[in-house]
């Protein structure tokens, strides 16, 4: 009824200082939570894209075991086939094969333990790695060269720069190797990879360890749809194989572990918050409620019902909760849309402390992104909590006697 | 009372309203019989306590007596639900009380819409009503003030075109000129026995104010909650004794 709404706004008009500070307060805190999930959601995102083509891919292809255990001999002896079976890769995917193991990587002045030697494809790796993004200085491998790819903390380590002769020494599949490589160039990109990962093109990676064609992984990088979609696809079609089709998830358990945990710690801010704006909205509403007693008790007397009683009460604080979100939104959104064009540094957020995860840093700028549905879901979230919190002021309002209500002047 | 053959609008049988104050019990209605016939201008009087506004209020159904029948057209209200009650108050009965009756965030005009809202009665039906009776009340150049730019006297008269404005049977006023200076208490005072002779609004006052009582033809006296006497005097507002319909100029206060 048009009735109700005049009512209800213009009670909040009546009280417009109060009101707005309400208003500020509910808005500020939802504008908040609006900027807080934002960049959530984008530190997740660069977390997971950064994890992924470092480490795996959207979707990863292996040997049954090779999840519990990186071991050179759990491989796919035949990734060949593997391609076969699954056939043309659809528009926008990459697909590359990888080798993962240790070694000693030496030079004339010093040696570090290789915890992480890739073998890769260096065409298709090159398109998905951010090693080859953050080489500091030399250039990514020739097919042709014997090259390696080393961190920079290694060659300072080690002595060494681009053009300069390492060792590698490593377990092949049967038996101990050793090789010389020319430094091809030196990457950055943070944490402990940039001493303990280096990497070496595909082909001279199965001679060294006398794999064959064998490969420890295939990882596929799919435009952003759904993954889990596309490994359950990849999975139908490799049945039979003796490989094992993972979901980033399943790839990277520490990573799902810690964005889960990382979510969780979200929700309990949002929850906080949440409570702070009912109790806000709770004691708005019911002093609202209390001082217009007699006014509400003559409303009783003229023949309103009870129930519309309550429902004037709750109108009052829906549209404050409208007028809220709205003031939180004209406040928030632009600072997320300000933060997701610039980004922000990480280490503004850590204190200078560099977010490392197995031995993959997090340094590059996090734009925080807000999703439509984050956005609506914390917009009904903060609605549903008006709502609830003007449930008892409104049961009072609902429950008042007219006999006491008139009594009071 | 006087006529027999109409049907009592209010009937009040042996009635009893018991308040309890820690161990104090006040017996605020005492064993009340009271028939209000449709169409009568009747004040009740008493001293201060004497259980006049309890018993309008157990009139107008916003109260529940102790003991005893409220019959309000005829239909025993104990067995309302709260519902039910409030639908008979939105239909049958106009409250005007002492002061402070409008909601302050609405106008002049939207206060007296409100009870037609309330109806469900469309807008443009709505508009007509009120004009017509803010017209009657001699408001209508103040219809779009809120109470807080209105006089005390405004306000009553608003509220009094409230009352009446969805054609209540029965309209109950709890010291309505008790703010009021003398001369606009009897300017609102001609006003509802206006009303009342024009529109046959039945009309139960509550009061101090001798000016209330000699515009009154049937003044009933309340003294400790009960009944001490009950006078119709020869003339008056709600005097429908001559031939029906034609009844003589409201009091000549
Ligand atoms: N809610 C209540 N609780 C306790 N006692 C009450 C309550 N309401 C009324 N009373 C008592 O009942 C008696 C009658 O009160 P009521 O208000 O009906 O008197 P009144 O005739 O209207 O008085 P006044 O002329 O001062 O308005 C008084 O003694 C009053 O104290
Ligand atoms: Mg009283």
């Amino acid at each position: 009824m048009a009735m109700f709404f005049k009512m209800a706004f213009r009670n909040l008009w009546r009280r417009r200082f109060r009101t707005g500070i309400t208003l500020v307060a509910i808005g500020g805190s939802f504008s908040l939570l609006l900027f807080f999930v934002a960049l959530t959601e984008g530190s997740h995102q660069l977390m997971i894209d950064l994890a992924i083509r470092m480490q795996a891919g959207h979707v990863v292809i292996q040997a049954p075991e090779f999840q519990k255990e990186r071991a050179l001999e759990l491989r796919v002896t035949d990734p060949d086939e593997v391609m076969r079976r699954i056939g043309p890769l659809p528009e926008g995917w990459t697909a590359t094969r990888r080798i993962f193991t240790t070694g000693l990587l030496r030079s004339a002045d010093g040696s570090v333990m290789l915890d992480n030697l890739m073998a890769v494809d260096l065409e298709n790796e090159r398109k998905v790695s951010d090693v080859g993004r953050k080489l500091v200085r030399g250039a990514w491998l020739d097919p042709d060269e014997p090259g390696i790819l080393i961190g920079e903390k290694a060659a300072r380590l080690l002595k060494v720069d681009v053009g300069d002769k390492v060792v590698v020494s490593c377990s092949g599949l049967t038996q101990k190797v050793e090789e010389r490589f020319l430094v091809a160039g030196v990457f950055r990109v943070g944490g402990d990879a940039d001493r303990g990962m280096a990497m070496i093109g595909l082909a001279r990676g199965q001679a060294l360890l006398g794999m064959g064609d064998a490969v420890s992984q295939l990882a596929f990088f799919l435009p952003p749809d759904d993954s889990q979609a596309a490994a359950r696809e990849l999975r139908r079609r490799v049945q039979g194989l003796p490989v094992a089709v993972l979901h980033w998830q399943e790839a990277l358990p520490v990573l799902t572990q810690l964005l889960w945990v990382d979510d969780i710690s979200m929700q309990v801010f949002i929850f906080i918050i949440l409570v702070i704006v009912a109790a806000g909205i709770l004691n708005t509403v019911l002093m609202s409620v209390m001082e217009r007693t007699r006014e509400l008790g003559i409303l009783k007397s003229l023949g309103m019902r009870p129930w519309s009683l309550f429902r004037l009460i709750v109108t009052e604080s829906l549209l404050l909760g409208l007028l809220a979100v709205a003031v939180g939104a004209a406040l928030g959104l632009p600072l997320v849309h300000h933060f997701g064009q610039v980004g922000i540094d990480p280490l503004a957020l850590t204190g200078g402390e560099v977010m490392e995860m197995e031995g993959i840093a997090f340094t590059d700028r996090i734009h925080p992104v807000l999703s439509w549905a984050s956005g609506l879901i914390l917009t009904a979230v903060v609605l549903g909590m008006t709502l609830l919190s003007a449930v008892w002021p409104a049961l009072r309002a609902k429950r008042i006697l007219p006999v006491k209500a008139l009594r009071q002047m | 009372m006087e006529s027999t053959k109409t049907q009592p609008i209010v009937e009040l049988q042996q009635v009893r309203k018991e308040y309890r104050q820690g161990h104090l019990q006040v017996q605020a209605v005492n064993g009340v019989d009271l028939t209000i016939q449709e169409g009568e201008f009747t004040a009740i009087c008493g001293p201060s306590g004497s259980g006049k506004t309890t018993l309008l209020n157990l009139i107008g159904c916003l109260d529940t007596p102790t003991e005893g029948r409220v019959l309000v057209g005829g239909r025993d209200v104990s067995a309302l639900s709260d519902s039910a009650l409030a639908d008979l108050r939105l239909r049958q009965i106009g409250f005007v009380f002492q002061a402070y009756n409008l909601v302050p965030v609405l106008t002049a005009f939207e206060n007296v819409e409100l009870v037609l809202a309330l109806q469900g009665v469309p807008a443009a039906q709505r508009k007509k009503r009120v004009l017509s009776i803010l017209e009657e009340v001699g408001l209508l150049e103040l219809r779009d003030r809120r109470p807080m730019d209105m006089s005390g006297g405004q306000q009553q008269r608003v509220a009094v075109a409230r009352a009446v404005v969805a054609n209540p049977r029965l309209v109950l006023a709890d010291e309505p000129t008790a703010n009021l200076d003398s001369h606009t208490g009897a300017a609102l005072l001609q006003m509802m026995a206006d009303l009342n002779r024009e529109h046959r609004v039945t009309f139960l006052f509550s009061t101090h104010d001798p000016m209330v009582m000699d515009y009154s033809r049937r003044i009933v006296r309340v003294v400790d909650g009960k009944i001490a006497a009950d006078e119709l005097k020869p003339r008056g507002a709600g005097d429908r004794s001559p031939a029906a319909g034609d009844p003589p100029a409201a009091g000549e206060a």
